[in-house]
């Protein structure tokens, strides 16, 4: 398990450190504001689907808890920010865009199944379908808490 | 989500704070953009969230949040009303105190002090049940929070300065 948590903490370290990268194309607030807003729903998503209905059960171990809280908290947010780094950009064209996010459904689908392959995590009524609208239902949150708060911040004159 | 099993002095609780936290956040003087309000509440919405997911489910198991265990309706409503007017309202309180010199230490242990009393009062009413938890922890939890909030005001001072000067120019 000790592995895994390495590897975890390096892939949070590897998502921080690309925020350098994101800070030039995003204002502070938006980004900060933004990641804080997809680690909560993850929080939130995983609140439902492991405590309530108990769809996925965890390993009961302390790494395995760790593993998943800093793919919670610095994984998955960083994966949409940079999702979002390509919907923003002029110069990409549409299709890429559409390739980009279902690279971004695979990734994250992937990662679910991953867990369960390494034995960190087990479906209990969970399968492809259901992480499919997981991830669903965060990229229209993303997306739509996004663009509104980007619009917001054009408005108020804090970006161009 | 779960709805709660018995409506009673803890969902009252809840729903007389939040009307409190609305007047009063009516009421205050708006001294900042609203961009910076959804700033303020997402980050208090964070906070809510990942402590509470971190300290209060398994395998800490810390403290347990309204009548049972697992995430019920009215937990939404602290993450999403509670927490985030309530640090609203602190660096609303924050600022007035600021401008007319009050020492920020005394300001922040004093809020400190005063949460963690509103916290005795929430547990009164079984709004939180300490399982591992005592008050220190709440202390010394509320000092962190309280201080990513004053943080936030600082950050929000140096902002709102830029604007004007790019403004002005």
């Amino acid at each position: 398990m000790t592995i895994f948590l390495t590897i975890s903490i390096m892939l949070g370290i590897a998502a921080l450190l690309s925020l350098f990268i994101l800070k030039k194309y995003f204002h502070s607030t938006e980004l900060l504001t933004f990641w804080l807003f997809i680690s909560s729903m993850l929080f939130i998503f995983s609140n439902i689907i492991e405590l309530n209905y108990k769809w996925i059960r965890l390993n009961n171990e302390i790494t395995v808890f760790w593993i998943l809280t800093i793919i919670r908290l610095i994984v998955i947010p960083c994966l949409c920010v940079w999702l979002l780094l390509i919907y923003s950009s002029k110069e990409i064209n549409r299709s890429i865009k559409m390739i980009c996010t279902g690279l971004w459904f695979v990734l994250l689908i992937g990662l679910q199944f991953l867990l369960k392959t390494l034995n960190l995590i087990q479906f209990k009524q969970w399968n492809f379908y259901f992480s499919f609208v997981e991830w669903l239902i965060l990229w229209f949150l993303a997306v739509g808490y996004w663009s509104t708060f980007r619009v917001l911040l054009k408005k108020e004159g804090v970006i161009e | 989500m779960r709805l709660p099993e018995t409506f009673n002095s803890n969902e009252w609780f809840i729903i007389a704070v939040c009307i409190i936290l609305i007047t009063l956040s009516f009421l205050l003087k708006r001294s900042f953009l609203f961009s910076q309000i959804i700033v303020i509440f997402t980050v208090n919405f964070f906070l809510a969230a990942s402590l509470d997911h971190i300290l209060s489910g398994p395998p800490y198991d810390l403290y347990d949040i309204m009548d049972m265990p697992e995430f019920e309706i009215f937990d939404l409503v602290m993450y999403l009303l509670v927490y985030p007017l309530s640090g609203y309202l602190f660096i609303c309180f924050f600022s007035i105190f600021i401008e007319k010199g009050f020492p920020v230490i005394v300001f922040l242990f004093m809020s400190t002090l005063t949460t963690v009393g509103l916290e005795w009062i929430s547990v009164q009413f079984h709004v939180y049940k300490h399982l591992n938890w005592t008050y220190f922890y709440s202390f010394i939890s509320y000092l962190g929070i309280f201080s990513i909030n004053i943080a936030l005001y600082f950050w929000f001072a140096n902002e709102n300065n830029s604007i004007h000067k790019s403004a002005n120019s």
